[in-house]
C-alpha cells in the first residue's frame, strides 16, 4: 500500500507543475539516420571444448516485431596465437561449430575470429582463455534438518499431508585467486538422476553485493542476500589470495530425488565476458527507469556487435 | 600544510604586507561612499579617479571607495554607468572624506544607458571572464510569460548554457549546475529555481546588481568550481517612499521602499506570487465533479533594512523567503461506511537571512562582518482522513523531506594603501547541516502497518573554513595583476580536507584600446549534488564530501583579449580550459528517489570532466541601441570508470556552437523595443543505432556511446515592446512580448512510440513552447 502511494499518487502530484506547462506541449516526428545492419557474433570458448557461435544480423532499432535474422552463409575462421586453427562449420539456423580437437585451446591462448558474410562488412574479435582456477574445497560445514509438512493432491483429487525433512546446507568453497584483476561467475545447480536446474543460495559475503552481481538477487532482513542462477563477481576484495566463501543453500526436499547432488561451477571468465554480461544485465534492468540513462552494452566484435569470450570452468559435484 | 597553518600564513602575509606599505607623508587619502542621488542607493563598482594622472579605484560592494594621492591639485572624477559624471577639483593637502551623490542621466540621456568612461573601465579591469549586466538591461529584455528572469538573461551570455528548453538552469563553461556559487547578498542559494526550473527565484524588482564570473576567480570567492553569480539586493530608498509593481499573465509583484529615518534608515520589501492555481481552479474543479482541487503556485519575498549609525558604521539586514507548492486535495465517498478527505502535495524553497555590519576603521581600511543563514527544504506529503458513519475516523499520513541549511560567519576587509594596491582579505566559517531524505508514516488505522519513521537518515554536520587574501596590483601603467590565495578546509564526520587555491589574473595594455588578459584559478568544492541526470527536480540532494567521495577540484587557465572601438563597443575574446576532478554521477541504473542518503556513495561513480572552448563577446552599452552579441565554441566531456564502458562521452549540456544576440532600442522616452535571438547546437542524447540478439536470446540495444546522438539545434527569437508613460502619480509601462516569435519547435525530449495505424515505431520530439504572447503592466510611484 505504501509503495502504491509513493509510486502513483505522489509522483503524479509532483508533476502538476509540468502538466500545466504540458498544455503547450507539441509532438513532432524526429528523423534518425538509419544504419546498415551489421553482423552479430555471440559465442564462448573453453579449454579442451568445442567452440560454438551464433551469427545473426542486427536490426533497425525501430523495427517492429524484431526477431533476429540468423546468418547461415557466414565464413568464420579462428586463429590461435595468430596461427589459423580452423574454421567453424554451420550446423543450421546461424549456429556454427568447431570441434575440440581442431580448436585445441588451452588456458592463456589468444584466440581471434574473423567472420564474413555476403554483402555484409566483415567483423573480427579477440579473446584470451583465462587460467584455470580450481575449486579447491567444497564442503558442507553445517546441516540443519527441518521437518516440513506439505499438502498435496493425489490422482483421485484427495488432499493429503506429506511429512518430509528439509535439510539446510551451509557450504564452504575455497579457491585461490591468481594475481591481477580477475572475473568470475558461480553457478550452483541441483541435480539428480533425471534432471538438473539451478538453485538459489544466501550469503553475507561482501563479494556478492546487489549492486555488483548480475544474477537475480534480493536482500534479506538478516543482512544476507539471496542469489540465483549465474552470479558474476570480481576479485576486488581478495585479489591474489585464497578465497573462502560460505553459502547457505536453500532447502531441497531430498525425499523426492534419486542420487541428489549439488553441482558447483566456478567459471574464471575473461574481462570481455564480464563487461558484456554486466552491461547487458544493467541495460535490461534499467529499461523501465524513466530517469535513467541508457546503458551501453560492451561488445568486442570489431565492426559488428556481440561477444566472443573465453572462460575456464572448475566443476565439483557434492553428493548429498 | 594544514588549514590552521594556512590561515596563519595568510595573516602573517597581511601583516608583513601592511607593514611594508609605507605611507608617504605627502600622500593623502580621499575616501567615502558613492550613492545614487535620488535613492541613496550605494553604487557598486563606480569608477573614481584623478583626471590629472588617471590614478583610480572603484567603489566596493557597499559603495565605499578610498584613494590615496600625492599632495597636489586633484581633479576627481566620479563615474557610474547611467549616471552623470561628477568632477571635483581641489587642492589635496589633508585626508578628505567625500560622499558623492551621482545624478542619473537626465531626459534623453535618461533613456539610454550611457557612460563616457565605461570603455575605459572595461580596459582597466584586471579581472577577466566577468560580465556585469545592469539590472535595467535585464528588465528591458523580453521575458518568458512576462516574468523578468535574471538567470535566463545570464543564459544569453557566452560560456553559459541554459540546459533544457524553458529552464533557468545555468551551465557555465561545461560545468554542472551544482558548481555555480549563486550568492544573494553574499548568501549561497542552493536551489535557484521555481516551477521545476522554469523560473528563477530572483525577483528583479528587488535586485540592484548582477555579476557573473566564469573564470579567473578572485581569491575572495570559494566553494564552487564553475562560476560565481553575485546578486546584490537593493538597499531601499533613503530619501523618499516609492513603489514599483507589475501585473502579468501568471504572476504579479509589488515592491515598496522608503526611508524610516530619512537619510539614515531605509527599507525595501518586495513580493511576488503566481496565480496559475487560482485561474485554473474552476476548470480543474469542474473536471473533478466539484470534488477535487489541484494546483501549483510559487511566491517569494525579499526584504531588507539598512541603517547608518555614523559615517563609519552601517548595518544591513536582509532576507529572502520563497516557496513552490503543488497540491491535490480531494473528497469522495470511499466506501459504504466512510467518506475520505485527501490532502496531498509537495513544497520546496529557500530561506536566507543575512546581517552585515560595515565599519570603516580608517580611510584606507573598510571592513564587513557578515552573519548568514541559508536553508533549502523539500517536502512531499500525502494525508487522508476517513470519516466513518459510526462517528469514528481514521488518519493516514506519509511525508518525505530533505534539505540543507548553513550558518555562516565571515569577516572581510578592504585595504587600499595606495592607488596601486587594493587588498581584500578575510575569513569565513560555515556550519553545514545536511538533512537527508527521510520518510515518515503516521496512522490511526489499525489495519495499516506503521513503523513510525522509516528510511530516516541521521543529519550530517560539517564545518567549512575559508581564508583569503588578494591584491589588485597596478604594476605599472600597462600591467595590472590580481593575485591571491584562497585557503579552505572542510571537516565532516571522521575526515578533514584542506585545500590551497592560488588565483591570478592579469591585464596588459597594448594601447588605450587594446589589452590582453590571462588568468589561472584553482577551485575546490566540498559538496556534491545528487541528481538524476537531466531532471532538475527539487528532490535533488546536497551531500558532503566523504572519505570515499572526495571534494570536487578544478583548475582553469584562460587567456583573452579586450578591445574597444569607437568608445562604444567592447569586444572580448577568451579561450579557456577547465579540468574537473572528483565529480560524481549516478551509476548506470542507480536511483535514489525516496531512499534518502542511505548508501549513496555506493550508487555514484567518481570521475573527471574537462571543458574547453573559445568565447566571443561584443557589447554596446551606450546610445539608443544597446545590447550584446555572443558566440561560444566549446567542448565539454566526462569520463567515469564504468559509465559508457569507461570511455569519454559528451556532457549532457555540451554545446558545440552557442550564439546569442540581445538588443534594446530606445526609440524615445515612451517606446522601447527589445529582442533576443539564440541558437545552440543540439543537446547530446543517447539513441540506439541498432538492436540485436544477445547470448541469452535477449534483445540488446546498441548505442554509439552515451550521448552519441544530437537533438535538433535549438533556436528562438523573443521580442518585446515597452510603452512608457509618465502619469500623475508616477510612471506606467505596458509590455507586449512574444516568446519564440517564429514558433520554432525546439526539442525538449525524444521518445519512441508505436503507431498502430502504420504498424511502425517512430521517434517523436516533444516541444514545450510554441509562440507564447505575453502582456504585463508595470508601474512606479
Amino acid at each position: 500500500m505504501i509503495l502504491n502511494i509513493k509510486n502513483n499518487k505522489l509522483l503524479n502530484i509532483a508533476f502538476i507543475g509540468i502538466l500545466i506547462l504540458a498544455s503547450c506541449e507539441k509532438v513532432v516526428f524526429f528523423e534518425v539516420e538509419t544504419k546498415e545492419n551489421k553482423l552479430v557474433v555471440n559465442g564462448f570458448v573453453q579449454p579442451d571444448s568445442a567452440g560454438n557461435l551464433t551469427v545473426s544480423l542486427s536490426a533497425d532499432p525501430l523495427a517492429v516485431g524484431f526477431e533476429d535474422e540468423r546468418v547461415e552463409t557466414a565464413a568464420i575462421y579462428i586463429y590461435k596465437n595468430d596461427v589459423l586453427a580452423g574454421n567453424f562449420v554451420h550446423l543450421g539456423d546461424g549456429n556454427y561449430f568447431i570441434d575440440a580437437s581442431t580448436l585445441s585451446a588451452n588456458a592463456g591462448d589468444k584466440l581471434r575470429i574473423e567472420a564474413s558474410a555476403p554483402e555484409r562488412e566483415s567483423v573480427s574479435a579477440e579473446t584470451t582463455i583465462p587460467s584455470t582456477v580450481a575449486l579447491e574445497e567444497v564442503t558442507i560445514i553445517d546441516t540443519i534438518i527441518v521437518h516440513v509438512s506439505y499438502s498435496a493432491i493425489d490422482s483421485l483429487g484427495n488432499i493429503y499431508v506429506l511429512d518430509t525433512i528439509v535439510p539446510h546446507y551451509k557450504i564452504q568453497l575455497k579457491f585461490t585467486d591468481p594475481p591481477g584483476t580477475d572475473y568470475y561467475s558461480l553457478k550452483i545447480n541441483y541435480k539428480d538422476a533425471f534432471s538438473e536446474s539451478f538453485t538459489c543460495f544466501t550469503s553475507d559475503d561482501p563479494t556478492f553485493t546487489l549492486d555488483g552481481e548480475f544474477g537475480v538477487g534480493s536482500s534479506n532482513e538478516d543482512g544476507t542476500i539471496t542469489l540465483c542462477d549465474e552470479i558474476f563477481f570480481t576479485d576486488i576484495t581478495f585479489q591474489g589470495k585464497q578465497k573462502t566463501m560460505t553459502l547457505s543453500l536453500l532447502e531441497i526436499p531430498t525425499d523426492f530425488f534419486v542420487d541428489p547432488r549439488f553441482v558447483f561451477r566456478l567459471n574464471h571468465v575473461s574481462e570481455d565476458y564480464y563487461k558484456y554480461i554486466s552491461s547487458a544485465s544493467l541495460q535490461a534492468s534499467n529499461g523501465d527507469n524513466p530517469f535513467g540513462e541508457p546503458v551501453v552494452v560492451y561488445s568486442n566484435i570489431f565492426k559488428g556487435f556481440g561477444i566472443f569470450a573465453g572462460l575456464n570452468s572448475s566443476i565439483v559435484e557434492l553428493h548429498l | 600544510m594544514n588549514a590552521a597553518r594556512s590561515g596563519s600564513f595568510i595573516f602573517i602575509l597581511i601583516l608583513i604586507f601592511s607593514s611594508t606599505l609605507k605611507i608617504n607623508a605627502q600622500n593623502f587619502t580621499i575616501s567615502g561612499y558613492v550613492s545614487d542621488n535620488n535613492t541613496g542607493e550605494k553604487l557598486i563598482n563606480a569608477s573614481v579617479y584623478n583626471g590629472k594622472n588617471f590614478k583610480g579605484t572603484i567603489s566596493n560592494e557597499y559603495g565605499f571607495y578610498s584613494i590615496t594621492l600625492a599632495q597636489d591639485t586633484v581633479l576627481m572624477n566620479y563615474n557610474y554607468i547611467g549616471f552623470t559624471t561628477q568632477k571635483l577639483s581641489f587642492y589635496l593637502n589633508h585626508d578628505t572624506i567625500i560622499n558623492i551623490n551621482l545624478l542619473p542621466s537626465t531626459l534623453l540621456e535618461e533613456v539610454v544607458i550611457s557612460s563616457d568612461k565605461n570603455a575605459e573601465q572595461f580596459q582597466e579591469r584586471s579581472q577577466m571572464s566577468t560580465i556585469e549586466i545592469p539590472i535595467e538591461q535585464i528588465k528591458a529584455l523580453p521575458a518568458f510569460l512576462g516574468e523578468v528572469d535574471i538567470l535566463k538573461t545570464l543564459q544569453l551570455l557566452p560560456g553559459v548554457s541554459g540546459g533544457m528548453e524553458g529552464s533557468s538552469g545555468i551551465y557555465v563553461r561545461g560545468g554542472s549546475p551544482d558548481q555555480n556559487l549563486i550568492l544573494l547578498d553574499g548568501v549561497p542559494v542552493y536551489n535557484a529555481s521555481h516551477l521545476f526550473g522554469f523560473f528563477s527565484v530572483f525577483n528583479s524588482d528587488a535586485i540592484n546588481k548582477v555579476t557573473l564570473i566564469k573564470g579567473g576567480f578572485p581569491a575572495r570567492y570559494g566553494g564552487r568550481l564553475s562560476s560565481v553569480i553575485d546578486i546584490r539586493m537593493k538597499e531601499g530608498n533613503l530619501n523618499a517612499f516609492h513603489g514599483e509593481g507589475s501585473v502579468g499573465i501568471i504572476a504579479s509583484r509589488l515592491t515598496l521602499e522608503g526611508p524610516i529615518n530619512k537619510g539614515k534608515t531605509s527599507y525595501i520589501v518586495s513580493g511576488r506570487r503566481t496565480y496559475i492555481d487560482i485561474i485554473t481552479r474552476p476548470i480543474i474543479k469542474a473536471q473533478n465533479d466539484g470534488n477535487g482541487v489541484s494546483g501549483y503556485y510559487f511566491y517569494d519575498l525579499n526584504a531588507k533594512i539598512n541603517h547608518k549609525f555614523s559615517e563609519k558604521d552601517r548595518l544591513y539586514i536582509s532576507g529572502y523567503f520563497g516557496r513552490d507548492k503543488a497540491y491535490f486535495n480531494n473528497e469522495y465517498q470511499y466506501d459504504e461506511d466512510s467518506y475520505r478527505t485527501e490532502d496531498n502535495g509537495l513544497f520546496w524553497g529557500n530561506a536566507t537571512a543575512v546581517a552585515r555590519w560595515n565599519h570603516v576603521y580608517t580611510n584606507k581600511l573598510f571592513s564587513n562582518l557578515t552573519a548568514t543563514f541559508t536553508d533549502y527544504k523539500f517536502d512531499i506529503y500525502s494525508n487522508y482522513t476517513d470519516d466513518n458513519t459510526n462517528g469514528t475516523n481514521s488518519f493516514f499520513g506519509f511525508e518525505y523531506f530533505s534539505g540543507i541549511y548553513d550558518w555562516s560567519l565571515k569577516y572581510d576587509f578592504d585595504f587600499i594603501p595606495t592607488p596601486d594596491h587594493y587588498l581584500k582579505y578575510g575569513i569565513n566559517f560555515t556550519y553545514h547541516t545536511f538533512q537527508p531524505g527521510a520518510t515518515q508514516f503516521e496512522s490511526t488505522d489499525a489495519n495499516v502497518l506503521i513503523d513510525g519513521i522509516e528510511l530516516a537518515s541521521e543529519n550530517i554536520y560539517a564545518t567549512e573554513y575559508d581564508a583569503y587574501i588578494e591584491d589588485d596590483w597596478r604594476v605599472n601603467d600597462k600591467l595590472k595583476i590580481n593575485g591571491g590565495l584562497h585557503a579552505s578546509a572542510f571537516g565532516v564526520e571522521n575526515v578533514f580536507y584542506k585545500s590551497l587555491q592560488p588565483r591570478i589574473s592579469g591585464r596588459y595594455l597594448i594601447n588605450d584600446d587594446l589589452s590582453i588578459k590571462a588568468s589561472f584559478s584553482t577551485m575546490t568544492q566540498y559538496i556534491h549534488l545528487l541528481t538524476n541526470s537531466g531532471i532538475g527536480l527539487p528532490t535533488d540532494l546536497w551531500v558532503p564530501a566523504t572519505d570515499t567521495v572526495k571534494p570536487q577540484r578544478a583548475f582553469q587557465p584562460a587567456i583573452g583579449m579586450a578591445y574597444v572601438f569607437k568608445k562604444n563597443y567592447e569586444v572580448s575574446i577568451e579561450g579557456y580550459y577547465k579540468k574537473m576532478n572528483s565529480i560524481i554521477e549516478y551509476k548506470d541504473g542507480a536511483n535514489y528517489l525516496f531512499e534518502g542518503l542511505r548508501g549513496w556513495e555506493e550508487k555514484v561513480e567518481i570521475g573527471e570532466g574537462q571543458a574547453y572552448g573559445a568565447e566571443f563577446f561584443i557589447q554596446k552599452s551606450n546610445g539608443k541601441l544597446t545590447g550584446w552579441l555572443g558566440y561560444t565554441l566549446s567542448w565539454s566531456n566526462r569520463i567515469f570508470p564504468t559509465i559508457n564502458l569507461g570511455e569519454t562521452f559528451p556532457y549532457k549540456y555540451d554545446r558545440r556552437h552557442d550564439f546569442e544576440i540581445a538588443a534594446i532600442y530606445k526609440l524615445n522616452n515612451h517606446i522601447e523595443f527589445s529582442g533576443t535571438w539564440v541558437y545552440s547546437s543540439g543537446q547530446p542524447i543517447s539513441l540506439p543505432i541498432a538492436k540485436y540478439e544477445g547470448v541469452f536470446n535477449e534483445t540488446i540495444y546498441a548505442y554509439e556511446g552515451r550521448n552519441g546522438y544530437r537533438m535538433n539545434a535549438y533556436h528562438r527569437m523573443d521580442v518585446n515592446i515597452s510603452l512608457h508613460k509618465v502619469i500623475k502619480w508616477g510612471e506606467q509601462t505596458w509590455n507586449f512580448g512574444a516568446y519564440n516569435l517564429y514558433n520554432h519547435l525546439n526539442p525538449f525530449f525524444i521518445y519512441q512510440q508505436y503507431d498502430y495505424a502504420t504498424n511502425t515505431n517512430n521517434y517523436k520530439q516533444v516541444s514545450l513552447f510554441p509562440i507564447i504572447p505575453s502582456v504585463s503592466y508595470t508601474f512606479k510611484f
